[in-house]
């Protein structure tokens, strides 16, 4: 987007990135209500297409404060909801500082080194390797860290996981996430009714009285203007949807520059990633909450624009080109009980 | 019309107001950089008192290489400026590691409990100096590049932004880093 020539423009670039894909959901909004408009204004009286788009355009004039008053109080309710959800999805328990001092230390060096309270501790007991952070109030905020993590990694490569997670908690990403996926809502929800002919529960259908007469005369223009309008909100429900992953993706990358910045050491971070790589997976977990992880947990994995992560490779690269990190150690493989294999994943797709 | 020129005005003057606060946030960073180097610095200086008397203990006799270590430390932690300071940690990491190679001779400090302590903690330091300096360095890298580029390159004179200079390794250091003080057990 503009050229990052090292750390600190790695970042601006990345959150001028996060700004403008934020201010496109907002640009998706009013397209959304132009189509719902459009399609009001179609089923009233037989105009010809101008016609129709004109007091479409006006109605989005006169109604926009409403409709974005309705979806700030759909944004409060949802917000509200999202974080007994995300505690229940995840299922980690809560350790102390004398349960395992060696990692409450770590996090709490990087907290001091910031002055940034400390988050809630708290281990998965999982062989697999992964971390995320969540919290939507400050009071809640948490970093939670696999078992295999703790077994696998240094400590220097768990003090840049940490750091990862930390700065996920800094830029406030667990919020962010949450506000994309509520957005993202929206605009399924709007499709989701559009394509099922307007039933909302309770047999409350609106529709238009307009006569055959009417649709007769003059009035081509209705059956176009309803086309355009249901292109609109099946094409911002795609467009959203790639919004929330690209906002996910651009996250990550700040999250890794942030690591660099709280442990100066980008090596550290480099073999935690390729070590990670070779066994994140969570089964069971919702893919709702994959974002919030160092690493996709996902059992397939994610790729393109659906990816809640950049790849690996791609995250490396972006270390070793803005962040000064060298990518010299060849990945050395956990070791398995049977001396030399990875222990296969939990359970496969067919138990 | 006038709107259009009026805007690609604005746009143009929101880019070099960001570029100007991105080249004293980068100038910052290069100070906050180099800052952390001199906290691990001050930390190694800490550490020296310690090791020294850990080998006199076994080494008494070894008077030279204390004295070297002793008056190289106290001209380090005395140093002003970046650049006299740079000049005498090298000094220092050449004295420390000729006190190592002579600890090396000691078979009975080499198993001192204490004495390994030190050590790891002393390779542990060196580790995150090296870390420091690599991260100033590359503070340092991107704050020139954004001066010589456009359009930093039209701000950097006309409001002062000095290119900086990188953390260079001197001759003492350079042969101190190949023989980076050992571990053992």
């Amino acid at each position: 987007m503009f050229k990052a020539y090292g750390l600190y423009s790695h970042i601006q670039a990345n959150r001028l990135r996060s700004v403008l894909l934020l201010a496109s959901f907002v640009a998706l909004l009013f397209a959304l209500m132009f189509s719902f408009a459009l399609i009001f204004e179609a089923l009233q009286a037989a105009r010809p297409l101008d016609a129709i788009v004109g007091s479409a355009i006006f109605d989005v004039k006169q109604g926009w404060p409403i409709a974005i008053g309705g979806a700030a109080l759909w944004f409060c309710i949802a917000f509200l909801f999202h974080q007994a959800m995300i505690d229940f999805a995840t299922g980690s328990a809560s350790v102390s500082r004398k349960e395992a001092p060696r990692l409450y230390n770590l996090l709490e060096n990087l907290c001091i080194s910031r002055g940034v309270p400390v988050p809630a501790l708290k281990i998965i007991d999982d062989g697999a390797m992964n971390a995320f952070a969540s919290g939507l109030r400050e009071s809640n905020y948490s970093v939670s860290v696999t078992r295999g993590l703790l077994d696998h990694l240094t400590d220097a490569e768990v003090e840049a996981v940490l750091g990862h997670e930390l700065t996920h908690i800094r830029n406030r990403d667990t919020q962010l996430m949450v506000i994309a996926t509520i957005f993202a809502g929206i605009f399924a929800f709007a499709a989701d009714l559009t394509f099922r002919n307007w039933n909302f529960p309770y047999g409350f259908s609106p529709r238009a009285q307009s006569s055959r007469d009417d649709r007769e005369r003059g009035g081509g223009g209705a059956a176009l203007a309803i086309l355009i309008a249901l292109a609109i909100i099946a094409i911002s429900f795609g467009v959203s949807v790639l919004i929330r992953f690209a906002l996910s993706r651009s996250r990550e990358y700040l999250a890794d520059a942030g690591s660099v910045e709280l442990t100066k050491n980008p090596d550290a971070m480099i073999s935690a990633l390729r070590k990670i790589a070779a066994n994140p997976t969570i089964p069971d977990m919702p893919s709702r909450m994959h974002a919030f992880f160092i690493e996709s947990p996902g059992v397939t994995s994610e790729t393109g624009w659906l990816a809640t992560h950049p790849s690996i490779e791609d995250r490396i690269a972006a270390l070793v080109e803005f962040a000064g990190g060298g990518d010299f150690t060849t990945p050395s493989l956990p070791q398995g009980p049977e001396g030399g294999e990875l222990p296969p994943p939990q359970s496969g797709p067919w138990g | 019309m006038f709107l259009i020129l009026l805007g690609i005005a604005v746009v143009a003057g929101l880019w070099l107001l960001s570029t100007y606060n991105g080249l004293v946030a980068m100038r910052q960073r290069t100070g906050q950089a180099f800052s952390d180097i001199d906290v691990q610095l001050k930390q190694r200086h800490d550490l020296i008192p310690n090791l020294v008397e850990t080998v006199k203990g076994y080494a008494a006799h070894e008077r030279e290489t204390f004295e070297e270590v002793t008056k190289a430390r106290n001209l380090a932690a005395s140093a002003q400026g970046p650049a006299a300071q740079a000049a005498a940690e090298s000094v220092l990491t050449g004295a420390l590691s000729k006190l190592i190679a002579v600890a090396e001779q000691y078979p009975d400090l080499k198993a001192n409990a204490n004495f390994q302590q030190l050590q790891s903690e002393l390779a542990d330091l060196e580790n995150k100096i090296a870390a420091a300096r690599r991260y100033f360095n590359n503070a340092v890298a991107e704050y020139n590049s954004a001066r010589e580029g456009f359009p930093g390159v039209l701000l950097a004179e006309r409001f002062g932004f000095r290119p900086s200079e990188f953390f260079n390794l001197e001759e003492g250091e350079r042969k101190a880093v190949q023989e980076a003080p050992k571990v053992q057990f």
